[in-house]
């Protein structure tokens, strides 16, 4: 097997507070993680860090085989539009429609060449993109049941749409890896098991690998392969999610 | 039991706040001893406000204006009115092209353009610190009297004006959407068109309808000293002290002006009512 993801003791730094100390772990293809912990114990941070979206102040993280510290800006695009990233807060562009944000989705695809310059320019908005993207952003849309939703204001969505449209753009990258910070978080229990399942069914068709934070116990274990908890920085277990003892994670996280 | 002591309602600011208040009215003081106000000669020489004023009413007169002049003084406002729609336009585009380079952080990575961003700035500030009858003084002398030297002052002024505030409105935009795009491998021109302009449209807009007005307004002053417009005529009547004319032209200004702002204002309210 492949790693797509390696994480080789890695620290990181705000300021002078420490928030990850040295975190290895390594990630195959095909592969889904879960991650858990309490609130403030770096699941974010550390997910910031693997897409070089923090600077780390030690360690080595590889995505894809390439390390990606000191990749030129095009090589580090290339890198990640591999990859598929639903963030804590959703982040969608206020102002702009639904299938807009979505559309966004494709932005990183082959920003390599001349003729990609100008294709992505037509990316900007659904209104003039082109019918394959636009289509293919319906696909992604009704993938997360929010078809009906195409054309409203991203501002105007609640907390759970706006995860789901998140969702749909991260979709929208073909990725081969999806990293999720607490995707379910925001939606009601139902949709929250169809995301997660929907996650699932993609590692096991599609072959895609699967990062995702969450605070319900059940999720980790029901939908990862494996599972690490974050304690203070650290990681504090590394299991197979066949081999957990429930009821003493339960005491311990939940 | 509560461990943490509840700060002071005040703290040490006070004392400050007393020097703040004593430096302000120094410097006040100081201020108005140089700039030569005083209520009595103003009221001293009130007879010229009266005797403009009593030759400035009846304003319209067919004896002494004639339509011929009216429709002069019309093509004027009229020139004014396309002088300041253009210079804007034009100082808008390139305002905007000049402001995302001077934006921390948007075009390129903020560590590596420092020099570029910060020449952008200086740019920018050069042409808002010079005041406009300045620029057109310059362009007058360099594309000879008219209007085209009042568009190109207007120009130089709405990118002065443009640029800084235009920089500002897409700095202080939520980069939290930028920031997702930029995950997913998108390049910094495609994010900053496709999540950090959509963002700032309300305020771009905005300002740009301030730059418009601004420009009426000072697309009247340009004309004396002779980029074109209206301004022109006023500043012959009065040399003449044809103060009825004068009132006539001043009349229209107003008018213009006012209907400038009107519209301005209500377009201002239409974009935002689409926004929370
Ligand atoms: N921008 C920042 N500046 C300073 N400290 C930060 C910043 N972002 C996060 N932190 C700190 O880093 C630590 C880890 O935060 P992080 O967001 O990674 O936690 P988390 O595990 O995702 O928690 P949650 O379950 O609440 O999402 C916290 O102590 C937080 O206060
Ligand atoms: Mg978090």
């Amino acid at each position: 097997m492949v790693a797509i993801v390696t994480a080789e003791d890695i620290a990181m730094r705000y300021g002078t507070m420490s928030i990850l100390k040295g975190v290895s772990f390594a990630l195959e293809a095909g592969e889904s993680l879960s991650l858990i912990g309490s609130n403030g114990a770096g699941k974010s941070t550390l997910i910031r860090c693997l897409l070089s979206l923090e600077p780390i102040t030690a360690g080595r993280i590889s995505l894809f085989g390439r390390e990606i510290q000191n990749l030129k800006p095009s090589e580090l695009r290339s890198s990640r539009c591999r990859v598929g990233v639903v963030f804590q807060e959703h982040n969608l562009v206020p102002r702009l429609s639904v299938l807009s944000n979505v559309v966004h989705g494709a932005l990183g695809r082959n920003t390599q060449t001349f003729g990609s310059m100008i294709s992505g320019i037509t990316l900007w908005s659904h209104i003039i993109a082109g019918s394959a993207h636009r289509e293919r952003a319906m696909e992604c849309l009704e993938r997360v049941n929010l078809a009906d939703l195409a054309h409203r204001r991203a501002d105007t969505l609640s907390g759970g749409q706006s995860q789901r449209v998140a969702i749909a753009r991260a979709l929208m990258q073909e990725p081969d890896l999806i990293i999720a910070d607490e995707p379910a978080a925001s939606l009601d229990p139902i949709a929250g098991e169809e995301v997660m399942g929907l996650f699932s069914e993609l590692c096991r068709e599609a072959g895609v690998s699967l990062i995702f934070s969450t605070h319900n116990i059940s999720h980790a274990v029901d939908f990862a392969d494996r599972m690490m908890a974050m304690k203070s920085g650290k990681i504090s277990i590394d299991c197979p999610t066949g081999s957990v003892d429930l009821q003493a994670l339960k005491a311990e996280y939940a | 039991m509560r461990r943490a002591a509840v700060p002071p309602r005040f703290g040490n600011r006070p004392i400050s706040g007393i020097l703040a208040i004593i430096l302000f009215l120094l410097v006040s003081a100081w201020c108005f001893d140089g700039s030569g106000f005083s209520i009595t000669q103003l009221l001293g020489s009130s007879e010229y406000l009266l005797r403009f004023l009593r030759e400035a009413f009846p304003p319209i007169d067919e004896h002494r204006l004639t339509f011929d002049q009216f429709h002069r003084y019309w093509l004027a406002l009229i020139e004014t009115f396309q002088m300041a729609f253009v210079g804007t336009l034009l100082g808008l585009v390139i305002g905007f092209i000049l402001a995302l380079f001077a934006s921390r952080g948007l075009m390129f990575e903020s560590r590596r353009s420092n020099l570029l961003q910060w020449s952008v700035k200086m740019l920018i500030s050069l042409f808002r610190t010079v005041p406009d009858l300045v620029w057109a003084i310059i362009f007058v002398m360099v594309v000879g009297l008219g209007a085209f030297a009042g568009t190109l002052t207007i120009m130089v002024d709405t990118i002065g004006f443009c640029g800084r505030f235009f920089a500002e409105e897409m700095e202080d935009v939520d980069r939290s959407s930028a920031e997702a795009l930029s995950a997913s491998g998108a390049r910094r021109f495609d994010i900053v068109f496709a999540a950090v302009v959509p963002a700032a449209t309300p305020g771009l807009i905005t300002t740009s309808l301030f730059a418009f007005e601004k420009a009426i307004r000072s697309s009247v002053v340009l004309g004396l000293v002779g980029a074109g417009g209206i301004g022109l005529e006023l500043q012959s009547l009065m040399n003449w002290m044809a103060y009825d004319r004068a009132m006539v032209i001043i009349g229209m200004i107003f008018a213009l002006v006012l209907v400038v702002e009107q519209l301005s204002t209500y377009l201002r309210k239409l974009v935002m009512k689409n926004e929370r």
